[in-house]
């Protein structure tokens, strides 16, 4: 049973939203974690050469140091802690070559790579070379000599193998990405329990939903995060006008039922007096009787057929252009034509122009006919039923952003009109004071008048209005937006 | 298991055995042989080749003896091998740490590793490439019966007193290495010139008292039981607690303000034929059978503390008050290896020990 309401009400849907939220959170972290590795690469590329360089100038200016001149010729006695500083990175091979002015070998490894350096900045220059089978890195160092004999710049150039370096290079690389990786982990697990936390009312909603029989509408009870209140109160909301839907078509089944039963009755009784009437005056006294029965069943047929026409079309119309003041002139003759042998008096005014909307034309002649219909029938004999076309003010419950313009339909009467309090029940299908209006007056009626025009106007976007008019009389707006 | 008796298995079976003699016949034939190239005197270390020859009975050991620089000379192509044709060497042995270091940075050596080299103290293991496997202090060899009514030289500082004091005692009969021809006579004496700010008032007081300078430990010892010397100056430990057991008026002293340690440092080199077996080689110089021969019988003073000996440092501790000072294997052993710092330090030397002939 669930399977198939499931398969038959499944709605467009987007996967899981707690997948989703793990899948993009991951990525997120995932090029976190590539940002940040590429970043702590360099970082760990510079530290490891930085803080090794230094071992090289240090061993380099030891060595210049002990430069000197010494009767006419350039000695150079390298220093111990030249070396001992070089043996900082123990398992490193050291390599070094010192030339004096012109190029001039003086000692160390005579084929160590050496650049010609140009600058004479007496900053050190750092390179990486191969060297005896393996890569090195050299620093070159310089200092000038201002005696006459050897006046000129000495050269040193130390070099180092990069395995110290390249193992500095792995341990802050590994550990960076050790910490990162478990940080983003974590990242992870924290996003899973916060997701899972998160949707956990949901899924309560859901199994609350799911656990309930279909005819329980009575609202959820269950507590919420703020964030997902308003969800739960929509939903209660929705149920609570479901089933006042629900109980306005009970309602409405029962009233039409009852209706057509007690015409169709009093139609039959009317029928089966008038096989014992003896007199011919009798007899048409009799069938008036049957007509007006036969009548008010006609117009209750009429108007449930009318109702569910425009209930069908408010779902599927495509608007079309109508032009207002044409329509209502052209329901007004029918009107008049139909009305001709009454002392009732028909007006129209128009007050907004020529005016084109968007609209079903169908549906809206239904609902200003089902009006002047309801004017009729509830005013006086000598009734006066105005129509006007007037330019709209914009209604009140219109969100702001809405600008469009709007125009109204009056439709007036000279009856009794409706009390305040029972304007908004008035709008109803088979409204109780349409009920009861209609035993009053003795007319012929089912108060589906309005709750047609109520529903071509909301199909149409639009709103109507009751308001008594003085002394005697009611007025119905159709405020209706020009699109 | 069962006996497949098809064609194919049987066929199979002769391709077996026939490959199983192609593979051993090279190996039974023409014997796998091993070359060392040291600078070790035969006689210590021969103990060592046949406990290892007995142990690895297919494995033809061919020994090279060479003074310690004379062997760097070789490897490092500045003198010609004295045996052209014969097999490169496959493991280098020397004394001379700062020229075995020397070899190794200039990329002669090839990586080793084992459970064995791991065990090594820092010192004594350089890079995975180079492995101290001795022990031997850097000592005072004398004449105890010439000492009687004489104060000890139990310290440098010590000696360089005595050598002022009593110079008359000391002249002509002190013997110790020429460093011009000695690699580690030239080591010890660069390590005496980093460690000790007398060193220079030392080799002073050695010239004034005309100290007779030698090529090998040796040949002072020889001095030393003849009578020609009272003291021998930075002896190799192991070869002079060897002399005094079959001498008992020899005495050694073992410098109470520093006793250098020397190490004798083994290499594979990198173009070996059979890097393999020298590897085996290496491990079972580390291992406890070698470490406790060397402790026995052949006077090399092991490295192991757990060898057991006569020549094991147990002993060397129990009998003498010991301040080591061993040489590290690491890279500033090249700094008194520079063209210009050794001629400088030779001269130095030179002027010092043989000051009366400049004059």
């Amino acid at each position: 049973m669930l399977t198939t309401d499931t398969i038959l009400f499944s709605s467009p849907h987007s996967g899981s939203l707690h997948r989703q939220l793990i899948i993009r959170m991951f990525l997120l972290l995932m090029v976190t974690l590539l940002v940040l590795g590429i970043g702590v690469w360099i970082y760990a590329q510079r530290a490891s050469d930085l803080s090794h360089d230094r071992l090289l100038t240090g061993a380099g200016l030891a060595i210049l140091d002990s430069v000197r001149e010494q009767s006419g010729r350039i000695e150079v006695d390298i220093p111990y802690a030249a070396m001992g500083i070089l043996a900082l990175a123990r398992d490193d091979k050291v390599y070094y070559r010192i030339t004096g002015p012109g190029g001039r070998y003086l000692t160390g490894y005579p084929d160590l790579p050496v650049r010609d350096v140009e600058t004479h900045t007496g900053t050190p220059v750092f390179y990486n070379a191969e060297y005896k089978g393996e890569s090195v890195r050299i620093a070159l160092q310089e200092k000038f000599l201002t005696e006459q004999n050897v006046r000129g710049w000495v050269t040193v150039a130390v070099a180092q193998t990069t395995q110290a370096r390249t193992e500095l290079f792995r341990e802050i690389m590994l550990g960076a990405l050790g910490i990162l990786s478990l940080v983003i982990l974590l990242a992870l697990a924290g996003t899973w329990v916060a997701i899972s936390r998160a949707l956990g009312p949901l899924y309560a909603i859901r199994r609350e939903i799911q656990r309930r029989e279909p005819t329980d509408l009575t609202p959820l009870t269950i507590e919420t995060p703020d964030e997902v209140t308003p969800l739960v109160e929509t939903i209660n909301m929705f149920m609570r006008r479901l089933q006042e839907n629900l109980d306005t078509i009970k309602m409405f089944i029962a009233n039409a039922a009852h209706q057509i039963r007690t015409s169709l009755s009093t139609v039959q009784a009317q029928i089966n007096l008038a096989q014992h009437d003896q007199t011919l005056e009798q007899l048409s006294q009799r069938i008036m009787k049957i007509n007006d029965g036969h009548q008010r069943l006609n117009r209750l047929t009429n108007q449930l057929l009318t109702h569910a026409l425009v209930t069908h079309r408010a779902d599927t119309f495509q608007p079309e252009s109508i032009h207002l003041t044409g329509l209502l002139q052209d329901i007004l003759v029918q009107t008049v034509r139909d009305h001709a042998h009454t002392s009732v008096e028909f007006g129209f005014h128009n007050e907004a122009g020529d005016i084109t909307i968007a609209g079903d034309t169908i549906s809206l002649r239904e609902a200003v006919n089902n009006l002047l219909h309801n004017a009729i029938k509830y005013g006086p004999e000598n009734n006066q039923v105005t129509i006007q076309l007037q330019p709209g003010r914009v209604p009140e419950n219109v969100p702001a952003d809405d600008d469009r313009q709007w125009v109204e339909i009056w439709v007036d009467d000279e009856g009794p009109g409706i009390p305040k309090d029972f304007q908004l029940e008035a709008l109803k299908r088979f409204s109780r004071l349409g009920e009861k209006q209609a035993q009053e007056h003795q007319v012929l009626g089912s108060g589906l008048g309005l709750a047609i025009a109520c529903a071509v106007l909301e199909a149409h976007e639009g709103r109507i209005v009751l308001e008594n008019l003085h002394p005697v009389g009611l007025r119905v707006r159709l405020c209706l937006p020009v699109k | 298991m069962t006996f497949m008796t098809d064609r194919k298995s049987i066929r199979g079976f002769y391709l077996w055995i026939v490959f199983s003699l192609l593979g051993c016949v090279p190996s039974l034939a023409g014997a796998v042989t091993l070359t060392l190239y040291s600078a070790t005197d035969r006689a210590a270390i021969q103990p060592v080749i046949e406990a290892f020859n007995r142990k690895y009975p297919g494995i033809v050991v061919r020994y090279e003896e060479f003074q310690s620089n004379t062997l760097y000379r070789v490897l490092a192509g500045e003198a010609d091998d004295p045996t052209p044709g014969q097999p490169q060497p496959d493991l280098i042995i020397s004394s001379a740490m700062d020229l075995q270091t020397k070899l190794v940075n200039d990329g002669q050596a090839q990586p080793y590793q084992s459970e064995y080299t791991d065990s090594l103290p820092d010192w004594a293991n350089w890079r995975n490439e180079a492995f101290g496997f001795t022990f031997e202090p850097v000592v005072f060899a004398y004449r105890k019966d010439l000492f009687v009514d004489q104060p000890l030289p139990d310290s440098h500082e010590r000696l360089t007193e005595l050598l002022r004091s009593n110079s008359k005692f000391y002249s002509n009969r002190i013997g110790t290495y020429n460093v011009n021809i000695s690699g580690v006579g030239y080591l010890f004496a660069t390590q005496d010139a980093i460690r000790s700010s007398l060193n220079g008032r030392l080799l002073e007081s050695l010239g004034r008292v005309h100290a007779k300078t030698y090529c090998c430990t040796d040949d002072i010892l020889r001095d030393l039981t003849d009578g020609k010397l009272v003291l021998g100056y930075n002896l190799l430990g192991s070869y002079a607690l060897a002399r005094i057991r079959e001498h008992p008026e020899l005495g050694v002293l073992l410098p109470k303000d520093y006793t250098l340690v020397m190490s004798r440092v083994a290499f594979i080199h990198k173009l070996a034929k059979e890097p393999g077996w020298a590897g085996v080689f290496l491990d079972f110089l580390l291992s406890p059978e070698a470490q406790n021969i060397m402790a026995s019988q052949s006077g090399l003073v092991p490295l192991r503390t757990d060898a057991e000996g006569t020549y094991s440092r147990a002993a060397i501790d129990e009998k003498y008050s010991t301040s080591y000072q061993p040489i590290g294997l690491k890279p500033t052993l090249l700094v008194y290896l520079d063209r210009l710092k050794r001629a400088r330090f030779l001269k130095e030397w030179r002027d010092a020990i043989f000051f009366d002939e400049a004059l």
